[in-house]
């Protein structure tokens, strides 16, 4: 719960840092009016203010919310209410903006609400401002109040149309005005002014501004719309209407309309379009839901009426009444409306010239309000509040209807799906499909997009990137279960969602590489998706590799620091070549290098086209690049392609060349024809040259250039899926192949050759004389033995390079421990740090080596025990020890630290069964004091061994190298019986050392034949204990895979497991610790028995 | 009723090898070609119902990417890249993939792949399978 608390204040902390920039940014932007895009940075302020107002009330600091929420409401009579900005809100503001940036760091650091005295006279100003900006008496301040009541109760009830500022002074700028003071009859300034000054910027949201005021005679039938942004005026009293007569005349129709007024008709028309578009979109849907549409037709209908009433516009006023007087049935009234409103807006401001129609109000500009109310309705929701249904209903139907206009398909399907919504995750996710597609739309209109002060990729990017920790935590998840295969299909759905989140929040903060990344394994994943199959290793490995390095360049980015963005680059180079590995060729770059291919073909090769240029280099063909013009011509289109399917050549690949508009392709072909022949070949097919061209020969290198291992390990353990084939492995297998096939061609030959009649031919040529057939027959004879020699030979040969060959393989699998390092140790900092401690690691026995695989289980294992340990709150450990050791049969981690003692825990459990499954142990110790050590035991199956094979009675085995002490042939009079030891054989090793002497059963079992002469024995030691084992034959150093023992086979004693031996022998491979175990301790002795 | 392909394919013959082989998918049907991207999506707004589209990259006037980026907008239909250059986890599989391709798909030997079906077929049609049917 701290740790949560502790997320929750530096959550509150950073939020609020960013609502204040913003804040403060849209005020220097505002100036003191008069800017273009005033509106745009209205809402920009509103928006931060309702943000940090939010996140105090979920806090509980009701002080710091009080002033958050008069500083909205300031702004909300700017932007709502017709107010005019002045350079008095501007200051006001930004009065607000330091003290709420004090009140922000006294709570993120006390984490308790302020003292509200040093605020009180912030709180004072904008009270004030709000009660003379919307007439309304300042609730809090009875020094004013009274008086502005006493003066004249009427002129306190609100009229936002109105100048609301008092200009006693005939000054041409009213907004410069001295503040008057306080108690000044504010409410009686109107009265002086004769004549409507009209606002030289009147606010776009003339709508609502018209709201407060009620009807002169209100309707019956009409039940008033409730305004929830303004308070309600007093009923029986007429709202004054200043800027157009004398209070003393409020009823009145003002001599002048506001509609005769060019920029009040402007607005209402961009009102009463809206409002069109609305009902139109209504009518479509009528059918589908008529309770749910009528409410809503008539509550635009009733908005619209009022502001026609407002403005002086009866005509309108009548239509619009007269609807809603109606009795709720079908949807004919509303026909009607519609039809009548056409004609009445013809009527109003005559037919739109042609060219007006096409730019009328641009996508954006027509989403733009709605945009943002979704998105502080998804703010809402996640600050544990509940929007109103049918507000989001209407702001969808605004974005759907202009999506519809502008034939967004996909915009309005994501729209669609916001209402049905119902908890703050859904509401968020489908809020993040809406931006992608507006995103998509920005990506086609940027300029629009940026004059309208709308940018869902930005929104989109800054969601992704403030929870991209958990989005990263959430993808390593999906990546686990995948392996499992259990819903392959949701699982892979689920990580190319999750992927994509954290491309935009790589987008967030410009990590270019990182996105594309990002883009290249889904990518990968999705056609293994589509292929219905699990992600290989190799693949697994380097989106694990992605995760944990997005997750440091993130933290690094939080932390202030310049994220090292290097090994983004390595793994986004194996991720493009991870097809490549998998095919188990060379790699397209290989290819681009051996062939020096020119830079069209760059990064275009498949593996199809590398596998058979691969081919066609071990065959030795040439390469050429022959440029055909050929789009344009059928028939020598069909007689080209035709020829390279041909045996004289084989088409690599080939890439189009843009010559103007003209499409011309240059292929990439392998031909054992020589330039000449080429020439004549494609000459055979376009005769006139024109065509088809020979631009260039490229002749192979001989061995590709060796790339540049990597220094330090980070980078080596990110390169480890580039650990493919290389080369010259491609080579060796050729090699492999070739020989293994003239051994196959020999054996028939001499399968088919039958040596008896052979020999009865001969001796019939020869009269059935021996003596005379004696030469022939030797010859005969000596002849077979030759060529069965020659394939004893090759079969040497073959087993030598299936021998290279596999320790390459071997190779290519092993690490050294300390490549996890690294990795291990950025992990648990940051991990550390983002639970606010500072947690240090070290290691030792990083020497050793591991097979991949093992090394990836310990990793993994490794590093949810970390997880578990830093979860410990306040006794999480601030310092972790790991010790690597391992013999031949398992590799050992002790994991010490010094935090509080292990109890039961979900976390440790799935830890104990991971390592169970994967057949090893975990056992955990209470260090004395303060301090856990975990023994993580895994058993080494696939690990690398380099072994000395022995044969016993033709039977292999394997002794690994680093047990074996010594290889003796030792005197007869170095064996011995010991009578102490149950006249056990013992040898003599030295001066004044015995070892027992352990037998390796042959191929019955049990002991050796008793004619079995054995005069070579090996001496391996474990656990300061060794043993002499006698074997017949040494055959060799090998490194070999070894694999466990599996059914039957895990019952042999003292064995390890089973390695598949060059030449294709199986091989046991023997446990030196098992043989000492059962043995006495290697001592000194001075008493034996000669045998 | 079989779904209805829209191939854009700067190379003649390359629109051949994809239209013969849909012609061996009973489940697909060829309405339309074109040439490259602004002829593609001139057509969109004329040829009803496109289903799918196969999309090649690198073409004149307007690219794949450039037409993927203006048709997701206002089509339903799913887009499938098929292009040499959109080799697995390449970058130009990864800049389709961010704008909005459903599917991509290598060809086997380049630009023209006369050995498309053979080397790729199986692979296409099971991708186009699975974005009809999403």
């Amino acid at each position: 719960m701290s740790d949560e608390m502790d997320e929750i204040w530096a959550l509150y902390a950073d939020d609020g840092a960013q609502s204040l920039d913003a804040m403060e940014s849209a005020l220097i932007a505002l100036g003191n009016g008069g800017s273009a895009d005033a509106d745009a940075h209205v809402s920009a302020l509103f928006r931060a203010v309702h943000t940090f107002k939010g996140n105090s009330r979920v806090l509980g600091l009701a002080v710091v919310e009080s002033r958050a929420h008069y500083a909205e409401d300031l702004i909300g009579l700017v932007r709502d209410q017709g107010v005019p900005w002045d350079a008095e809100i501007k200051d006001i503001l930004l009065l607000g903006a330091d003290t709420l940036r004090g009140m922000l760091e006294e709570t993120a650091s006390s984490r308790a609400d302020v003292d509200p005295g040093p605020s009180e006279d912030l709180l004072h100003r904008l009270k004030d401002k709000i009660a003379r900006a919307s007439g309304t008496p300042a609730p809090a301040d009875p020094v004013e109040q009274a008086p502005a009541q006493a003066a004249d109760p009427v002129s306190a009830a609100p009229d936002p149309v109105a100048e609301p500022e008092p200009a006693p002074s005939p000054e041409p700028e009213p907004e410069a005005a001295p503040e008057p003071p306080a108690a000044a009859p504010v409410a009686a300034e109107p009265e002086t002014q004769p004549e409507p000054q009209p606002e030289p910027a009147p606010k776009k949201r003339a709508r609502k501004a018209a709201d407060p005021a009620p009807e002169p005679a209100p309707e019956p039938a009409v039940t008033p719309e409730p305004v929830a942004a303004a308070p309600e005026p007093v009923p029986e009293q007429p709202a004054p209407e200043p800027a157009r007569a004398p209070k003393s005349s409020a009823p009145a129709r003002p001599e002048k309309r506001l509609a005769d007024d060019p920029a009040y008709r402007e607005i209402f028309r961009g009102m009463a379009a809206d409002a069109t578009r609305k009902l139109t979109d209504h009518l479509a849907n009528f059918a589908s839901d008529p309770d749910e549409i009528r409410p809503r037709a008539r509550r635009e209908a009733d908005n619209l009426a009022h502001a026609a009433g407002q403005m002086g516009l009866d005509d309108w006023s009548d239509v619009l009444k007269a609807y809603l007087a109606a009795p709720e049935q079908g949807s004919e009234p509303l026909a009607a409306l519609l039809l009548a409103l056409s004609e009445l807006t013809e009527a109003t401001f005559g037919a739109p010239p042609a060219a007006e129609v096409a730019p009328e109000i641009g996508f954006f500009d027509q989403i733009r309000e709605a945009l943002s109310d979704i998105a502080a309705y998804g703010t809402g929701f996640f600050c544990g509040e509940t929007p109103d249904p049918a507000a989001i209903a209407d702001r969808v139907s605004t974005i759907r209807s202009a999506a519809q206009g502008s034939g967004y398909v996909r915009v309005d399907e994501a729209a669609a799906r916001i209402p049905a919504a119902t908890n703050a995750q859904d509401f968020h996710a489908a809020e993040l499909r809406l931006y992608e597609e507006l995103a998509g739309v920005e990506a086609v209109m940027p300029e629009a997009a940026r004059a309208s002060g709308v940018s869902p990729r930005e929104m989109l990017q800054s969601w992704c990137a403030e929870h991209v920790f958990s989005t990263l935590s959430e993808l390593e998840a999906v990546l686990e279960r995948l392996k499992d295969a259990v819903d392959l299909d949701s699982d892979y759905i689920r990580l190319d969602r999750l992927m994509r989140l954290v491309h935009h929040a790589c987008g967030h903060h410009r990590i270019e590489t990182a996105g594309q990344l990002a883009m290249s394994l889904i990518d990968l994943f999705s056609r293994l998706h589509t292929r219905g199959v699990i992600p290989d290793p190799i693949l697994s490995h380097v989106a694990r590799g992605f995760i944990d390095t997005v997750e440091l360049v993130f933290d690094a980015i939080t932390q202030g620091q310049t994220p090292d963005t290097a090994s983004l680059e390595k793994l986004f180079e194996e991720a493009s070549n991870l097809c490549f590995v998998q095919d188990g060729v060379m790699t397209a770059s290989a290819v681009e290098r051996r062939l020096g291919l020119p830079k069209e073909f760059h990064r275009v090769l498949s593996p199809e086209s590398v596998r058979s240029a691969s081919e066609a280099i071990e065959q030795g063909l040439r390469f050429f690049i022959v440029r055909a013009d050929i789009n344009n011509d059928e028939k020598l289109a069909e007689a080209f392609i035709g020829w390279l399917s041909s045996d004289s050549v084989r088409s690599i690949t080939n890439v189009t060349i843009f010559d103007g508009d003209n499409t011309l392709f240059d292929f990439l072909l392998a031909s054992a024809l020589d330039e000449a022949g080429m020439g004549e070949a494609l000459a055979s097919i376009d005769s006139t040259a024109r065509y088809l061209k020979l631009t260039r020969m490229l002749v192979p290198t001989t061995a590709d250039v060796p790339e540049t291992a990597p220094a330090d390990p980070e980078a080596a353990l990110a390169q480890i899926p580039q650990a493919g084939i290389s080369a010259e492995m491609v080579e060796q297998i050729g090699e492999i192949a070739a020989s293994q096939s003239m051994i196959s061609h020999m054996l028939t030959e001499l399968s088919e050759d039958d040596l008896f009649d052979s020999v009865e031919a001969v001796m019939r040529s020869m009269g059935n004389d021996w003596r005379r057939a004696r030469t022939p027959l030797r010859a005969l004879l000596t002849g077979f033995t030759t060529r069965l020699q020659e394939l004893a030979q090759l079969e040497t040969q073959l087993v030598g390079q299936i021998t290279r060959l596999q320790e390459e393989t071997v190779e290519i699998r092993s690490r050294r421990i300390e490549t996890i390092f690294r990795p291990l140790e950025a992990f648990v900092q940051t991990y550390s740090r983002r639970n606010r401690r500072e947690a240090t690691t070290s290691f030792a026995g990083g020497e050793l080596t591991l097979d991949l695989t093992i090394l990836e289980n310990l990793r993994r294992i490794l590093r949810n025990l970390a997880v578990a340990r830093l979860e410990l709150g306040a006794d999480a450990p601030r310092s972790l020890h790991i010790s690597f050791h391992r013999d031949e049969e398992r590799v050992l981690a002790i994991f010490q630290d010094d935090g509080a003692a292990a109890e039961v825990s979900p976390a440790l459990e799935d830890l104990r069964a991971t390592v169970t499954r994967l057949g090893g142990d975990l056992r955990e110790v209470a260090l004395p004091g303060m301090g856990m050590r975990f023994h993580i035991s895994l058993p080494l199956a696939m690990v690398v061994l380099e072994g000395m094979v022995v044969g016993v009675e033709g039977v292999r085995y394997v002794v690994p190298v680093d047990s074996i002490r010594m290889i003796l042939q030792p005197e007869a009079d170095r064996r011995l019986r010991v009578s102490a030891a149950e006249g056990r054989e013992m040898l003599r090793i030295g001066e004044d050392e015995i070892v027992a002497v352990h037998s390796l059963p042959g191929p019955r079992g049990g002991a050796p034949s008793k004619g079995s002469r054995r005069n070579v024995y090996v001496v391996v030691g474990a656990q300061g204990r060794s043993v002499a084992v006698p074997v017949d034959e040494l055959i060799g150093q090998q490194l070999v895979l070894l694999r466990p023992l599996k059914g039957v086979l895990s019952g042999l004693q003292n064995m390890t497991g089973i390695a598949l031996l060059a030449g294709g022998d199986v091989g046991m491979v023997v446990s030196a610790n098992m043989l000492c175990a059962a043995q006495a301790p290697t001592h000194a002795v001075s008493t034996s028995l000669r045998m | 009723m079989p779904y209805n392909v829209m191939i854009v394919d700067d190379a003649a013959m390359m629109r051949l090898y994809i239209a013969s082989f849909i012609k061996t998918l009973p489940d697909f049907k060829v309405v339309a070609q074109a040439a490259n991207g602004q002829e593609a999506l001139d057509k969109l707004s004329t040829v009803q119902d496109v289903d799918l589209i196969l999309l090649d990259i690198e073409m004149p006037v307007m690219d794949g990417l450039e037409f993927l980026r203006h048709a997701k907008l206002k089509t339903r239909a799913k887009i499938c890249m098929l292009s040499s250059v959109a080799v697995s986890g390449s970058a130009h599989a990864a800049k389709a993939r961010e704008l909005g391709a459903d599917g991509v798909v290598a060809k086997p030997s380049g630009t023209v792949s006369h050995d498309l079906e053979e080397k790729t077929g199986d692979e296409l049609a099971r991708t186009m399978r699975s974005l009809c049917a999403a």
